[in-house]
């Protein structure tokens, strides 16, 4: 260490006590809050909703969702705010590294002192920041994750928003078993939490269907995998009546390709929401290739949406981002946006974590959102339970049938 | 005057949770930054001393909080037992890699390492029976005698590190490591085993590596397949390149100047990176042998991409 450089070791210090003022940095201690009166962001003038999600890296597409929720919040802004305040989001991008999600989260929560936590993205990612959260009791408003572990048992301030993976399994069941009328079926699964998960709820789900319907062959791959001829040749072997195909989206453009080579797309492929809602599937498998295949979106896409502001999305979003942005990823995320809003105006008195869990908890099959309906309560989590089952016809999905709706309370499904 | 400023250092690094309030984002900034001091010694003991080049650091990164988090959770066993473990899992996974090392070099051995930090995320997602697959690995905060804070724990053993690397490079290993990096033949010729040597290079910083790794897996609390990516590892490389190869405090330097970007760029989307772009070619350009090497700031000091002696950047690159 002969030539150790003293004005960069003191240079260096400086840094990180430059890092550490300006923000506050006492941390409160949160494990003996009381909730009702406990507020954080909140000024006269300001509410401050904080975000993290990949911004950048493999995943950057999820971007979108940043977009969709400041483009929300620019509309309420320019309408007069919520209660006389404007909104702030403070984003962060973890690039998809749970680390780097709960530094995000600990920077939001502990030295940004944000008033709630708005569509934290992916399940791992959640699961690392999960202890803080819980811990902090801070509103987290719209998980994006479809994983049940979650919601079930309920957190008191966690609320999801992303198609819970056990209620899309029930509701695809029921329509390839009542309305394509199938009595064997295939599955192809992808072997991870997601893929597995949802296999269990599909299997659990034709248990209790009334129709006679069998899985003749259950097929799995890995999201990584390059090759999917060998799935395909084993589903056209076991002549499905229909194959439901529960995966990703990459994976569940490959298969499709298989199928097409192997002339077997007369076969009804059914494509969870995860996989298939997008219109990005049409250029992943190829316009002619992904034609006929069935998925289901968790709102009507904005085309053909009947919701009477969805004018107001679609000019947004053009104004403050690009037109290319318009889909499904930002319509969630301006969605989850208008629940998170709706909130606060349901809060009658002072703001405060509890007043707003309990304004959300009120949220009763409320319509004023892009989704169909929200509810919330302490025992309900899900927030959207409508399903609208689609076609892939002339590269744009088109509604078959009317929206399917899940009763949580009594595991009933009805046709709206 | 270099013992006051350490001793300043130490003070800095045991006074820095009172300054922040024992705030967990500002220990988290901290910890992040000794998790890559200690990486970046690691690699810097490869490619700056030993001139193996390696761009899989991300894959002993994984190996090391994965061995961690299997054997606290799934075996029992207590942090003191973890973490050495894991540093040793992880060496006999660098020893495995430094066979290659032997008989490869150049653009040959930057593909085997980087063959192997793509494929060490690809088997944990793909052996999900032992890692828990996709949804990644919990791991129990340890706990410590008088309850001291973990932090303190990490400091300690950061410091250990540095004294460990920087008396290693001074001794005859050190000097063994440098004269394979100038050159093989002349180092074969005064009796040194250079495969030997080679090996024992990948071996040891892949044991700092991976227990870099097991603290962090220790700190989050969970580990997943996305924790380190091929990015990691293009990062930890540019600490190394920006801070000075061949340098104790280069590496250290490059380490914390990196981790702390993220701080003042993160709320601007892509901002980060492009910074650390930038100031990749900026350093290449006008200090090839890093910020460690800046000790006059004159425009007279500075190379603008002119030739650095025959070795390039490290022939000036100073040691210890």
């Amino acid at each position: 260490m002969k030539k150790f450089n003293v004005h960069l070791v003191l240079l260096m210090m400086v840094l990180v006590l430059a890092a550490c003022g300006g923000e506050g940095n006492a941390k409160d201690s949160t494990d003996n809050k009381k909730l009702s009166d406990y507020v954080q962001g909140v000024t006269d003038k300001e509410i401050l909703v904080g975000l993290t999600g990949p911004q950048t890296g493999p995943v950057a597409e999820y971007d979108k969702v940043r977009k969709g929720i400041q483009a929300y919040f620019n509309y309420v802004n320019e309408n007069g705010g919520v209660k006389g305040k404007k909104l702030k989001l403070i984003t962060y991008d973890d690039q998809y590294q749970p680390a780097k999600t709960v530094q995000g989260m600990q920077r939001l929560i502990e030295e940004e002192k944000v008033f709630g936590i708005i569509y934290p993205i992916g399940s791992s990612n959640i699961s690392a920041s999960l202890d803080l959260l819980k811990e902090s009791k801070i509103p987290v408003v719209g998980l994006g994750t479809p994983s049940s572990k979650f919601i079930i048992p309920p957190i008191p301030n966690l609320y999801g928003m992303q198609f819970n993976v056990s209620i899309e399994a029930k509701i695809m069941v029921d329509y390839i078993a009542n309305q394509l009328g199938a009595k064997k079926i295939a599955i192809a699964y992808q072997n991870d939490d997601f893929g597995i998960e949802s296999l269990n709820a599909a299997v659990d789900a034709i248990k209790e269907l009334d129709a006679e319907i069998i899985v003749e062959k259950e097929v799995s791959f890995l999201s990584s995998d390059q090759d999917y001829s060998t799935q395909a040749q084993q589903l056209v072997q076991a002549k499905p009546d229909a194959i439901l195909m529960l995966a990703t989206p990459v994976p569940a453009a490959a298969l499709r390709q298989e199928m097409h080579k192997l002339g077997a797309t007369d076969i009804p492929y059914v494509v969870s929401v995860t996989g298939g809602q997008d219109k990005n599937q049409f250029n992943l498998a190829g316009k002619d290739v992904w034609e006929g295949v069935i998925t289901a979106i968790p709102f009507a896409s904005y085309e053909i949406s009947e919701y009477p502001d969805i004018d107001k999305y679609t000019q947004q979003i053009k104004k403050d981002f690009n037109e290319k942005d318009l889909g499904a990823l930002t319509q969630a995320a301006w969605g989850t946006a208008q629940v998170f809003v709706e909130g606060l105006n349901r809060i009658e008195g002072d703001l405060t974590w509890e007043s707003y869990i309990n304004a959300l908890n009120s949220l009763d099959n409320w319509e004023g959102s892009i989704f169909d309906r929200i509810t919330y309560t302490p025992e309900n989590r899900y927030g959207n339970t409508t399903l609208h089952m689609v076609e892939a016809k002339n590269g744009n999905l088109e509604e078959i049938g009317r929206p399917i709706y899940y009763d949580p309370n009594t595991g009933e499904m009805s046709y709206q | 005057m270099k013992k006051i400023i350490i001793y300043t250092v130490i003070l800095f690094m045991l006074m820095y949770p009172l300054l922040v309030g024992f705030s967990n984002y500002y220990l988290t900034i901290f910890f992040m930054m000794s998790v890559y001091v200690i990486t970046a010694l690691g690699l810097n003991l490869l490619l700056g001393f030993g001139g193996q080049v390696s761009v899989g650091q991300a894959g002993f990164l994984m190996v090391g909080a994965y061995s961690v988090a299997i054997l606290s959770s799934k075996v029992g066993l207590p942090f003191i037992v973890t973490l050495p473990l894991a540093g040793i899992i992880t060496g006999i996974v660098g020893l495995i890699i430094g066979l290659s090392a032997a008989r490869l070099k150049g653009h040959f051995l930057a593909v085997v390492t980087l063959g192997f930090g793509i494929s060490v995320p690809q088997i944990i997602l793909n052996w999900q029976g032992l890692t828990g697959g996709y949804s990644g690995m919990s791991v129990a905060k340890p706990t410590f005698i008088f309850g001291i804070h973990f932090y303190y724990v990490v400091v300690l053993i950061t410091l250990f590190i540095i004294f460990i690397i920087y008396n290693l490079v001074n001794s005859s290993l050190g000097r063994a490591f440098i004269a394979i990096r100038d050159s093989e033949v002349a180092a074969q010729s005064m009796g040194i085993n250079v495969p030997l040597y080679k090996l024992l290079m990948f071996v040891i910083s892949s044991f700092f590596t991976g227990v870099a790794g097991g603290l962090y897996a220790y700190w989050f609390s969970f580990v997943s397949p996305n924790d380190f990516t091929l990015a990691t590892s293009f990062l930890i490389l540019a600490m190394v390149v920006v801070g000075g190869l061949a340098s104790i405090p280069g590496a250290i330097i490059g380490a914390m100047v990196l981790s702390l970007i993220p701080h003042y760029t993160d709320q601007f989307v892509g901002l980060t990176n492009l910074i650390i772009g930038v100031l990749m070619v900026f350093i290449i350009l006008v200090r090839p042998n890093g910020l460690a090497s800046i000790k006059k700031m004159s425009f007279k000091n500075l190379t603008f991409g002119k030739k650095v002696g025959n070795k390039g950047v490290i022939k000036d690159a100073e040691i210890g």
